[in-house]
C-alpha cells in the first residue's frame, strides 16, 4: 500500500488522502493549503467514494452482460478535471478480500496537477504490493 | 461514401426535425458534435490497444462507436459513459460552490482502471483500451487535446 508521503513525491501531487469506504476523510497531506484544504478533501473523499461504488456496479455488470473480463475489480478511478486530477485507488482493498480479511484498509487518493501529471506513474504507485511482515 | 449511409444521414436528419418533442435539442450541435467526435473515434481507434471507442450524445440515446463491440453492447456502454459523466459534473459543480477555482471544475472527463482494461471517458467521447498494449497517459492526453474545446453546455 502506497503511503501518503509516497503519493506526495508524484509529479504534480498537490494533495494525497486515506478516506473510508464510506467517504469519510482519515488522513490527509497537502502541499497548497491555499488552493486545497481539509473540508475541499472530504468532499472529494465523499465523491470518490461514490464514484468507485458506481464504477464498481458497473464494471460488475458489464462483465455479466457482455462476458468480457478484465474490467472488474475497479483498481482506480480518476476523475480529470480542468486544471487538476484525481486518482483514487481501491486494489488494497481487494487484496485484503482476496485473503479473506473483514476488515479493510482505507482508500487512497492524490490530487495531481494536470500539467505534470503522470497517471500511469500514480497507478503503479498505488498498486504497489504491501511488503511482506 | 456508400449511397445507403448518405440515405441513412439524411433520413436520420429528417426524423430528428419531424419527430423530435424539443426544438431546442433540434437547435443545439448534437449533429457538428457527432461528427467531430467521429473523426476522433477514427483516429483513437487507430492507436495501439484502442479496442473500441464512441461518442455519445449528452441528451437523448443516440449513440456512435467503432471497434470490437455489439452494438448492443455500444449502447450500454454509451448509457454507463453519459450517467457516469453527468454525476462528475453534478460532482465538479458542487465542489466548485463549496470551493471556488478548486481546479476540478469543469470536469474533462473520468477514467476507470480495470486489471486487463481501462476505459477513458473525455467530453463525450469514450474509448476502451488494453492496458498491455496501450498508454493511458498517451490516450488521455490525446483526448483531453482533441476534445478541449468541445463545449459542454448540453450537460
Amino acid at each position: 500500500m502506497a503511503t501518503l508521503d509516497e503519493l506526495m513525491e508524484l509529479p504534480g501531487a498537490m494533495a494525497a488522502f486515506e478516506f473510508r469506504g464510506s467517504g469519510e476523510l482519515l488522513e490527509q497531506r497537502i502541499a497548497y493549503p491555499e488552493r486545497i484544504n481539509e473540508s475541499t478533501l472530504d468532499l472529494l473523499a465523499h465523491m470518490c467514494a461514490a464514484n468507485m461504488s458506481i464504477a464498481t456496479m458497473q464494471a460488475r455488470g458489464w462483465e455479466k452482460v457482455t462476458h468480457m473480463k478484465g474490467f472488474y475489480p475497479i483498481q482506480e478511478f480518476t476523475l480529470v478535471g480542468f486544471d487538476w486530477s484525481v486518482v483514487v485507488s481501491g486494489l488494497d482493498r481487494e487484496r485484503f478480500k482476496d485473503r479473506g480479511k473483514a476488515s479493510l484498509p482505507p482508500f487512497t487518493g492524490v490530487v495531481l496537477a494536470n500539467e505534470k501529471a503522470d497517471y500511469e506513474a500514480a497507478f503503479f504507485t498505488m498498486e504497489k504490493p504491501e511488503p511482506a511482515p | 461514401m456508400h449511397l445507403l449511409e448518405i440515405l441513412t444521414m439524411f433520413y436520420e436528419k429528417c426524423a430528428r426535425f419531424v419527430t423530435h418533442p424539443n426544438p431546442a435539442l433540434i437547435i443545439k450541435p448534437v449533429t457538428t458534435r457527432g461528427l467531430t467526435g467521429m473523426s476522433i473515434v477514427t483516429d483513437l481507434l487507430a492507436k495501439p490497444g484502442v479496442i473500441a471507442a464512441g461518442e455519445y450524445a449528452y441528451r437523448g440515446d443516440r449513440f456512435s462507436y467503432r471497434g470490437a463491440l455489439s452494438e448492443e453492447h455500444a449502447r450500454m456502454a454509451s448509457i454507463m459513459c453519459r450517467a457516469t459523466t453527468m454525476g462528475a459534473n453534478m460532482e465538479g459543480r458542487m465542489l466548485e460552490v463549496f470551493q471556488p477555482r478548486s481546479g476540478l471544475f469543469p470536469p474533462r472527463g473520468w477514467v476507470v482502471h480495470g486489471p486487463e482494461y481501462t476505459v477513458c471517458v473525455m467530453a463525450n467521447v469514450f474509448c476502451m483500451l488494453d492496458n498491455a498494449k496501450g498508454s493511458i497517459n498517451g490516450t488521455i492526453d490525446f483526448m483531453t487535446q482533441a476534445l478541449a474545446k468541445v463545449s459542454s453546455d448540453l450537460i
